[in-house]
């Protein structure tokens, strides 16, 4: 029996009797952090990093059953013990660290490097089997440095507001929003975010998790020549904007990285910014985390588990139903 | 090679035509004269560069990279373009250069010569202080797949805006070839020529279109009329032995139409005609699509020439043996044209007959009688009328068609706050077959009750586009049709607008394609 297995409702230890992100409804469910195909509704009993426990309340319920750990705190169940590690994905974003007698398995969950001073950075676990996710599992995928590209963003609002128009961003309202936000220029005198974004700051603030204010998004905020806007990319995003003004949009995503996916978006403009690991940051991760085997998830799997086959590393795949980074999200 | 190639991916990004024009004044203004040259032969897509096939630069980059083949394999359908894919490939840039634009295109000029492996070093030396975006450039500049695909408009645009040139003295230096490796932008740009005089058009001026009956013209013995044909509208100019074409756009196309650019075909002096180039079949004039197919050609091979030929139809006579006749009457330009034409080669040159009567009568016979010869309006001018600002000329046009067709596909805009366009379809049995895409040109009451509709009575989505239920019915009115073959319907409707919303009408009442398609019958014997 493997410590961990991948079942219909997800990754579990049937050990301890627990999944990890599972996709079904269950009894226990340790959630790497909370975008919506990671933590589900409808579990019994939640587990996750403390700072993710105002996401999962906001996000799924105030009534869910959760609880809270710091990193590195050891949760003992049947006799395997379980830890969250920082992922550097978003606010909460989660490692978990499974050990039984002597054998440890790392489910990254998503995961990106470096500090995007938003949240608690990446660190490397050394573990015998390394279950990693592979959005952006191909080669053609090479992040710039993300100063480069707050650099871009803060240089479009200044053509855009010369322009005396509105400056749009389209970003998923936990993660990316907070992580564009923290990084605007000083000079950039109105920023508005929409009511999801707005409310998820909201939650984060209150519980001292994030420090970046700005002001939310509505029907009677009148005056946007040269303003920025926030907001997630949905049919309905647009409709607080008075039709008169005129508007340049963007996209701050990793898919942006090619010319192809930007023609083929409504945007103008494209900003490549990801908060998953890059082609070399995979292969970085995997490289510190010394695994033995390394079982590759959500993303370009197949591609990614067949190159580090060839790397001489033991490799295989899981099918999950994560969706990593989707532009639409 | 970095503000190339910023200004090869804005100008991809950037949709409108001011942006791009922005965009082009801004490099023109900031690039060092050494490098302009070499950049407007860029930007014309004239150099060439090319040092190694696509194929041989892959197996470098493949090998540069460690990446193998199957994995490259993965990555090219996301990219789709070629080059590219292998610019992402290479390791992350750190390092940079400040090499000019010249020089870099003239290490790449002396590496034509070189062998492979000296070739290959020196990519690998280049990728290493390129950029992401001059790395994507660079290859489809050293594998001549490099093409900004500007139209001369623009780039005159820029240039004269940029430098404060007027278009018509520059426009000859964008067609003539040049060399950037001995030449220089100075030279090249505003170094004066006899061609900046002798290639200078009269202003064409927009005639307006008759709204009026024909009566309040006054007495018919006052006009000419004389047939037009769908073409491009042109100054054919021949001064010091060389021949200018202008399109009505203050586009310079002489190289479009070679067969009428041989001096031979006017013995005379110099002189300046006006008319319309048609291409023809036999003795038949095509439509416009034909022609319109061949502006957009770089170069013309001798099968279009011999399959298509070019004739120009002339209209007017603007300058005889230097001498402006701007101040002489119509009916003094057209007796000279009379003259004229006997000495022109009648195999590229045709003079249109004129229609004159004391009564209206014969006039309305003719437009009647137009589109059996598929000519597509009549000029009317008084017989006395000068060559004024504001051009005393009417152009009657053939009367329209319509169909009442039903909405079958909406297309939002950009920010998905408006509709851009509407696709409308006829019945063909019980199916809807698309017959034409128009502008929204609805007032706001009915598109705002049209976007909440659609809202609830979308069937497919397409990206921005919407398949929606048979519902709304409108007139479509048309100036004509012709065969296309590339069209589910089998035929393309010139010029559609949107007309009447037809309230009463239901979908299953709208037209059928057969009433189209006995339309094309008739008009294309």
């Amino acid at each position: 029996m493997e410590l961990l297995s991948n079942t219909k409702n997800g990754l579990y230890c049937e050990m301890a009797d627990v999944y990890i992100d599972p996709w079904r409804k269950v009894q226990k469910a340790l959630i790497t952090h909370g975008h919506s195909d990671h933590a589900k509704p409808g579990h019994s009993q939640y587990m996750c990093h403390k700072n993710s426990v105002s996401i999962l309340k906001h996000r799924i319920g105030k009534n869910i059953k959760v609880r809270g750990y710091n990193f590195g705190e050891s949760i003992s169940i049947n006799g395997v013990k379980f830890s969250f590690h920082p992922a550097g994905h978003i606010i909460g974003s989660a490692q978990v660290r499974v050990e039984y007698k002597g054998e440890i398995w790392v489910v990254t969950g998503d995961y990106k490097l470096g500090d995007d001073e938003v949240c608690t950075p990446f660190e490397p676990i050394k573990c015998h089997t390394l279950i990693t996710e592979s959005t952006f599992g191909l080669p053609i995928y090479k992040w710039e440095s993300p100063g480069n590209v707050f650099n871009q963003i803060n240089q479009w609002w200044a053509e855009n507001k010369a322009n005396k128009q509105t400056s749009v961003i389209y970003a998923y309202s936990l993660g990316k929003a907070q992580r564009i936000l923290k990084h605007l220029s000083k000079d950039i005198d109105k920023i508005y975010a929409h009511a999801s974004i707005y409310n998820t700051n909201k939650t984060l603030i209150e519980h001292g998790i994030y420090d970046t204010h700005c002001e939310e998004l509505s029907p009677k905020t009148a005056d946007l020549n040269g303003a920025l806007i926030i907001t997630p990319q949905s049919s309905t995003a647009l409709k607080n904007i008075n039709q008169t003004h005129s508007i340049k949009t963007a996209m701050a995503s990793g898919w942006m990285a090619t010319r192809n996916t930007r023609k083929n978006r409504l945007i103008d403009k494209g900003f490549v910014l990801s908060d998953h690991a890059d082609w070399d940051d995979l292969l970085t991760a995997i490289a510190s985390s010394e695994a033995e085997r390394v079982i590759v998830t959500h993303g370009y799997q197949e591609a990614f588990a067949r190159y580090l086959s060839e790397l001489g590393l033991k490799a295989e795949t899981y099918k999950t139903a994560f969706e990593g980074e989707s532009t639409l999200k | 090679m970095k503000a190339i190639s910023e200004l090869y991916i804005r100008l991809e990004e950037s949709k409108n035509l001011d942006k791009k024009c922005d965009l082009l004044v801004a490099y023109f203004k900031q690039t060092s004269s050494e490098d302009l040259l070499w950049s407007m032969s860029l930007l014309l897509d004239k150099a060439n560069k090319r040092l190694v096939p696509i194929k041989t630069l892959k197996e470098w980059t493949l090998a540069f990279t460690n990446t193998p083949l199957w994995l490259f394999d993965q990555c090219h359908p996301l990219v789709k373009d070629a080059a590219e894919t292998l610019a992402l490939l290479l390791p992350k840039s750190v390092n940079t250069t400040k090499k000019p634009l010249f020089d870099w295109m003239n290490n790449i000029e002396q590496h034509k010569k070189s062998s492979s492996s000296e070739k290959q070093t020196f990519i690998n030396h280049s990728w290493n202080v390129l950029s992401k975006n001059e790395r994507i450039v660079f290859n489809k500049l050293i594998t001549g797949n490099l093409r900004f695909n500007l139209s001369q408009k623009l780039l005159l645009k820029s240039l004269s805006d940029a430098f404060d040139l007027a278009i018509p003295s520059i426009a000859h230096r964008l067609l003539d070839s040049f060399s950037p490796l001995d030449d220089s932008f100075e030279n090249w740009l505003f170094k004066p020529s006899a061609k900046d005089v002798n290639a200078k058009p009269y202003p064409f001026k927009p005639i307006k279109k008759l709204k009026l009956p024909l009566e309040k013209l006054g007495d018919a013995k006052d006009w000419i009329g004389e047939y037009l044909w769908e073409g491009v509208q042109v100054q054919w100019i021949k001064r010091e032995n060389e021949i200018f074409i202008w399109e009505d756009n203050m586009t310079l196309i002489s190289l479009i139409f070679p067969e009428l650019l041989d001096a031979q075909i006017f013995s005379g002096a110099n002189i300046v005609l006006q008319g319309t180039i048609v291409l023809m079949k036999e003795d038949r004039v095509l439509d416009y699509s034909q022609i319109a197919s061949r502006l957009k050609r770089k170069s013309i091979t001798k099968k279009t020439l011999s399959d298509f030929p070019a004739k120009m139809l002339i209209n007017d006579v603007l300058e005889l043996n230097g001498i402006s006749l701007s101040k002489k009457p119509w009916s003094v330009r057209r007796k000279l044209l009379n003259e004229i034409y006997p000495t022109l080669d009648n195999k590229l040159f045709l003079l249109a007959d004129v229609i004159q009567d004391n009564l209206w009568g014969p006039f309305r016979d003719a437009h009647k009688d137009a589109r059996s010869i598929n000519a597509s309006s009549i000029l009317l001018r008084p017989i006395g009328s000068l060559e004024k600002e504001e051009s005393p000329s009417f152009l009657w046009e053939l009367d329209g068609f319509s169909v009442n067709a039903v909405l079958l596909y909406v297309e939002s805009s950009v920010d998905r706050r408006s509709i851009n366009a509407l696709t409308f379809a006829l019945w063909d049995k019980n199916e809807l077959i698309p017959i034409a895409k128009v502008e929204n040109h609805l007032d706001d009451e009915l598109k705002r009750e049209i976007q909440l509709w659609v809202r609830k009575n979308t069937l497919e989505k397409f990206g921005p586009i919407k398949s929606v239920k048979p519902f709304y019915v409108f007139e479509i009115t048309f100036e004509n049709i012709a065969e296309s073959r590339r069209k589910k319907s089998g035929l393309t409707l010139k010029y559609p607008t949107l007309g009447k919303y037809l309230k009463e009408i239901k979908p299953r009442e709208a037209h059928k394609l057969s009433v189209l398609k006995e339309m094309l019958q008739k008009h294309i014997k």
